[in-house]
């Protein structure tokens, strides 16, 4: 069972860890690379050559360098390596100092023991379950007295409070195995003062969370694929193979709409943005590497490719990953799918609120919209019945100078608020404008 | 009141209801049971939603400006466009105005993606380059935002008024372009301006307008050059003096002969002797005309003043005087007793009064045939040597670069510096001579050759011409120690980078 970049560095056991790991998860730091069905070795050259290996099934690692901590950098960043550059670990017969370890893990595991080992035990897997499902729902029930003692007191205490009464919340929420709840909260610390509106942005979003504790309430009478939605919200995550178990796989001809990558000293995110152009099913697919690595799947806006994507469970099914992807990429020609008008774009957003009220950034291809910018020097896309849509400032003379004043279509992100562009297309003369990495 | 602004109030003081005014409140009113601080934050949650999902468009923006017209050049092949892009995104920009030309050549423009990338760079040599290559697209952008307007004013030439505008409105940097392109044009007016500006004037703006009389100089200019050398500042005094000595018949001109003919003396036996007789003394007369009395630090008294009083004479005055070629005295000199300050005086000489054989007859006398110096000696000298290197025309400065590049290491020389006064793409003798000291480099792994080295591959990796493009790129791809340095790197990408164009371009 291959750990995925993100599952790897979960187990981590600090920050600095996996900085260390992702600095080390290149080929060139190792040597000797190998795996077998539950196993992987290697020796890294860190500032001597240490032979780690990682057992699979457990997963559980060994390495020869001094660290205490446990995973140590070099475990960390083979099992970062073999999850993004699965083709660098040939497959052979493990080397001796490698079967031993093995064969001794093995030796403990046969012991008779009083805890049961692998594989793990269902009812220990259960109680473990239900421990943080009420430990989750203690941290919600705090949360929403927290909530309500603020729209008591009002909102304008915390103007001026800075990031603390939010950075505890989140913290509270942490330790109640909410971590997804934790990253809502501690972004509403910005809200305050960022615009004249914000109060009521503050109390939109407030709002929103208060809908979600409530669905949290109701996790049984929910139809199933809102409540794996409002589990997910919450901080429950799926690993790749329960996806795949989801069972709600899509064989397609994928067109990518657009990419956002995001970098910065550390690591790099990707969202690439796709459509079947047979199924029409919009898909989005979420990728982390280290900064200088390349993601494991490469997406090109503009490009399409054959293959079969699992989607994550949900109302409205977006987040997918790709399973198996039998040929390579061609460009395009033509046109991508998209919106004809502004106000059908906008209908299709409010069909997908409908199924799942928490959606933040949605994806859309807008048709034959003029970039134009007015006296303020705000930019807005015009379409064909003259409506506009805010467009980020950053993008509007790029998108101009492919438009010309004449139509073009260009694939955003639209939040509620503005749109920011990921790809553009101007019909009359083929040339395009692809957002950069940043 | 509205829901905003009860949850800022807190319902404490504002109350608790939590009522909207939209379909929301049905959906409320399910949750009657709840704490009245929840149903106020179910309310702006659904509210939230709803309003989201209820956005409604603008309908009143129009756009400020008319479409761009059409296109009438096709835009560069695909795979130009590619190589152009990688040009900007790894910041080689130096490589641009060559790529542009090959564009403007072929008849081809720029591709819309690259348009705002190329208005958005600054140095004026890469925007005189771009600007045939923008096409209508570029100049329509372009007149849209102040920070693009060059590439319309580029076009056109500007008229005495602007120029005014800029003399008498502008920074301290605009006032000079204006000036020296005035001179350019007018300049007998040019002239005028800055003497009716003169007095105002603080000394190194001074320094700065009496220096751009060194263009289009002419008898003209020989009155208000002679208020000019009295002025207060030294600097200004002798940079006045120094024009004045260009215009033959003025009295500057006759008191800088008077002044050095007694010094230097021929004698033609053994093909020519130059009898060297420097200053005894400083007459306190010579300050007017610009000379200074006080050497610098390591320059003896009489060779300081004997270099001055050299400098400010024609050196083709010593030809008639002498009846011998700029050859034989420029070798005799170096032969003379007091060969250092001779020479510098003699190049100095040539540059003010533009005497293009004799920078060449002295750099060729002084590398062939000058003797062992001390130190600072040689430092002077490699001075010396740079700027006759750079003032020589152009044809005899290209056949002596093999004789540069075997001199830079005992005279020091910036080879890099020396090779720029030759503007890309070089001519292709000095491209050859390049790439022969690096393949010479090489080949000997390092050592004292790693500084010479570098400079060569930094100004040869932009400016060989085309025809070696493909010889360059075989020197890039061989495999050999020298790649630790950063400016091989360098000299490769930019190699690959000109091939790939010049390749997309003739496909």
């Amino acid at each position: 069972m291959m750990l995925t970049s993100e599952q790897v560095l979960a187990l981590a056991p600090d920050r600095s860890s996996v900085a260390a790991a992702r600095g080390l998860a290149a080929p060139r730091a190792w040597r000797s690379l190998g795996r077998s069905d539950d196993a992987l070795w290697g020796e890294c050259q860190g500032s001597a050559l240490y032979q780690v290996r990682v057992d699979l099934s457990g997963p559980a690692w060994k390495c020869s360098c001094p660290s205490r901590k446990q995973p140590c950098k070099h475990a960390l960043a083979l099992m970062l390596l073999a999850s993004a550059h699965p083709d660098v670990l040939t497959h052979a017969t493990p080397p001796a100092w490698v079967a031993d370890w093995l064969a001794s893990r093995t030796r403990t595991a046969e012991r008779p023991q009083k805890k049961p080992a692998a594989p793990p035990d269902p009812a220990a897997q259960a109680r473990r379950a239900a421990q943080r499902f009420d430990r989750v729902r203690e941290g919600i029930q705090g949360l929403d007295l927290w909530m309500q003692d603020l729209v008591r007191h009002g909102l304008a205490t915390v103007d001026g409070a800075g990031r603390g009464p939010w950075e505890e919340q989140a913290a509270r929420l942490v330790d109640a195995q909410a971590p997804a709840l934790a990253s809502r909260i501690r972004g509403l610390a910005y809200v305050p003062r960022s615009t004249a509106d914000w109060a009521a942005e503050l109390l939109g979003d407030l709002g929103r969370l208060a809908l979600l504790t409530q669905a949290f309430g109701r996790l049984d009478v929910l139809p199933e694929p809102l409540a794996a939605d409002v589990r997910q919200l919450v901080g429950w995550t799926l690993k790749e193979d329960e996806v795949v178990a989801a069972g709600d796989l899509v064989e397609d001809d994928w067109i990518v709409l657009g990419v956002w990558t995001d970098e910065d000293e550390r690591f790099r995110t990707q969202r690439a943005y796709l459509r079947g152009a047979r199924g029409a099913r919009p898909a989005m697919v979420l990728q982390f590497a280290a900064t200088g690595e390349p993601f494991a799947d490469t997406l090109v806006a503009g490009t399409r490719f054959e293959a079969q994507l699992a989607f994550w469970p949900g109302a409205f099914p977006l987040r997918a990953l790709v399973r198996e992807r039998p040929s390579a990429a061609t460009a395009v020609e033509g046109r991508l799918p998209g919106s004809a008008s502004i106000a059908s774009m906008l209908d299709d957003n409010a069909a997908a609120l409908a199924r799942q009220p928490w959606l933040g950034r949605l994806p859309c291809v807008l048709c034959d919209v003029v970039p134009a910018r007015e006296r303020d020097d705000t930019w807005w896309l015009i379409d064909r019945d003259r409506a506009a849509l805010p467009l980020s400032e950053r993008d509007g003379w790029p998108l101009a100078a492919i438009a010309g004043g004449h139509p073009i279509d260009v694939t955003a992100e639209w939040d509620g608020r503005v749109l920011r562009a990921l790809y553009g297309r101007s019909p009359s003369d083929g040339e395009t404008w692809t957002r950069p990495a940043r | 009141m509205s829901l905003a602004r009860v949850a800022l109030l807190g319902t404490a003081r504002a109350g608790d209801d939590a009522r909207t005014g939209t379909p929301v409140d049905r959906v409320v009113e399910a949750a009657a049971d709840t704490p009245p601080e929840r149903r106020v934050l179910l309310a702006a949650g659904a509210l939230a939603v709803y309003r989201r999902a209820g956005y409604r468009p603008r309908v009143d923006v129009a756009p400020l400006v008319a479409p761009a017209p059409a296109e009438p050049l096709p835009a560069c092949p695909r795979g130009a466009a590619a190589a152009i892009h990688d040009m900007l995104s790894e910041y080689r920009l130096e490589l641009l105005p060559e790529a542009f030309q090959v564009l403007a050549g072929a008849g081809f423009r720029l591709p819309s993606s690259l348009l705002v990338d190329v208005l958005d760079l600054e140095d004026a040599e890469i925007r005189q380059a771009a600007n045939p290559v923008l096409g209508e697209r570029g100049r329509w952008l372009a007149a849209q935002r102040a920070a693009w307007s060059w590439a319309i004013s580029l076009d056109r030439r500007p008229d005495i008024e602007d120029l005014r505008q800029a003399w008498e409105e502008g920074r301290l940097a605009d006032r000079l372009d204006a000036i020296r392109h005035l001179r350019g044009i007018e300049p007998d007016r040019a002239r005028d301006w800055i003497a009716g500006v003169w007095k105002g004037e603080p000394s190194d703006v001074r320094m700065s307008l009496v220096a751009t009389l060194s263009d289009r100089l002419t008898p003209a200019d020989a009155d208000w050059l002679a208020i000019a050398i009295k002025d207060r500042t030294r600097a200004v005094r002798a940079t006045a003096a120094a024009l004045l000595a260009r215009i033959a018949g003025s009295p500057v001109s006759a008191r800088a002969i008077a002044r050095a003919d007694p010094l230097l003396g021929w004698s033609p036996q053994q093909g020519g002797m130059l009898v060297v007789r420097p200053p005894e003394a400083f007459e306190p007369e010579w300050d007017d005309d610009g000379l200074v009395a006080r050497p610098p630090r390591g320059v003896g008294e009489r060779a300081w003043w004997l270099t001055q009083a050299v400098a400010l004479v024609d050196p083709r005055y010593w030809e008639g005087r002498f009846d011998a070629t700029a050859d034989a005295i420029a070798t005799a000199a170096v032969q003379s007793e007091w060969a250092l300050p001779v020479s510098e005086g003699l190049a100095h000489a040539a540059v003010l009064h533009d005497a293009g054989a004799w920078s060449a007859a002295l750099w060729d006398a002084w590398i062939s045939s000058a003797p062992e110096r001390p130190g600072a000696d040689v430092r002077a000298a490699g001075d010396m040597l740079a700027r006759l290197f750079a003032h020589m025309p152009r044809g005899a400065a290209a056949a002596r670069v093999p004789a540069v590049i075997d001199a830079a290491p005992l005279y020091d020389l910036d080879l890099e510096a020396a090779l720029a006064r030759f503007p890309a793409p070089w001519p292709e003798s000095v491209g050859v001579a390049v790439l022969d000291a690096i393949e010479a480099s090489l080949a000997a792994q390092g050592g004292p050759g790693a500084a010479r080295l570098t400079a060569l591959l930094r100004a040869g990796g932009r400016a060989v011409p085309v025809s070696l493009l493909d010889r360059a790129a075989a020197i890039a791809a061989n495999p050999t120690a020298a790649r630790a340095l950063r400016a091989f790197d360098l000299f490769a990408r930019q190699v690959a980078l000109r091939v790939r164009l010049h390749q997309e371009m003739r496909s």
